[in-house]
């Protein structure tokens, strides 16, 4: 089986494993972006030439890290209130301040526990 | 006084019934390991002795394979077998009247690479450890992953 062929099904499955991850729990997200998936490479079955070959499979790289990093799930726990599903492949970003001036709590640094 | 009284009353209340319910010790604590609870002082003892008489054999035996620390089941070849046949009855693209343990996934069965891999995938979720990529590709077979399972997971018969 050649390098190529290999990493074609390489990345489809790493493609469902992606949006198993993103998609936990939702029965209707799963089968419906299995089904795409599956549509999807299905249709670039006949693609013989090995250069748009790699870049349907960047395009299929991209797609897997999208799911992995930007894809959160919201549970709803009571009206109005959402719990969120962050795992490790998450991307978490830097937080900045909502306001230029605003006065952020300072915490006392140093030692906490009593002294004997 | 009357407190006093009522006290010991209530002390000896207990303490027969305790008296009774110890005697099959045994059975209680196999009640209790598996996870039942039991008002032993609420039921009156003899319809607890009578329930626990009647599971006494059955919680003996049950009592080995309680185990209390997490693990998988433990697998026979014809577990893997059936669990194996059950998952590609389940799998949408396999028609199951076709299917047997030596049908060729992408001969006979007339599926193709990419369903293949989703069927590894499958098996991976059922038995709960990874395929390579190397080794996933020589699975053919529902015979083959049988074997390939029962190697892995060192069965042997």
């Amino acid at each position: 089986m050649s390098m190529l062929r290999r990493e074609v099904l390489h990345h489809f499955k790493s493609l469902l494993r992606a949006s198993q991850t993103a998609f936990k729990e939702d029965a209707l997200a799963l089968t419906a972006s299995r089904k795409k998936i599956n549509e999807e490479y299905k249709s670039k079955k006949h693609v013989k030439d090995q250069d748009s070959i790699k870049e349907l499979l960047k395009f299929s790289k991209d797609v897997e890290t999208e799911l992995k990093q930007n894809v959160i799930q919201a549970k709803e726990k009571s009206p109005g209130k959402f719990e969120l599903r962050i795992h490790e492949g998450t991307a978490k970003l830097i937080n900045f301040p909502f306001r230029e001036d605003a006065e952020l709590p300072t915490f006392k640094t140093g030692r906490r526990c009593k002294k004997p | 006084m009357a407190a006093l009284v009522q006290g010991v009353r209530g002390a000896l209340a207990i303490s027969s019934c305790l008296l009774r319910a110890t005697l099959p010790r045994a059975t209680i604590v196999g009640l209790q390991q598996k996870g039942i609870h039991t008002n032993l002082c609420g039921v009156t003892p003899s319809a607890a002795l009578l329930r626990s008489r009647n599971e006494v054999t059955r919680l003996s035996l049950t009592r080995q394979s309680i185990r209390l620390y997490s693990d998988k089941a433990p697998l026979s070849l014809e577990l893997i077998r059936d669990r194996v046949l059950l998952v590609l009855k389940l799998y949408d693209k396999i028609q199951p009247e076709k299917l047997t343990l030596e049908t060729h996934f992408l001969n006979d069965l007339g599926l193709d690479s990419l369903d293949h891999v989703e069927i590894i995938m499958a098996m991976e979720d059922e038995f709960g450890f990874e395929i390579p990529d190397g080794d996933a590709e020589r699975l053919l077979r529902p015979a083959d992953i049988v074997r390939y399972v029962a190697d892995k997971e060192d069965i042997y018969e």
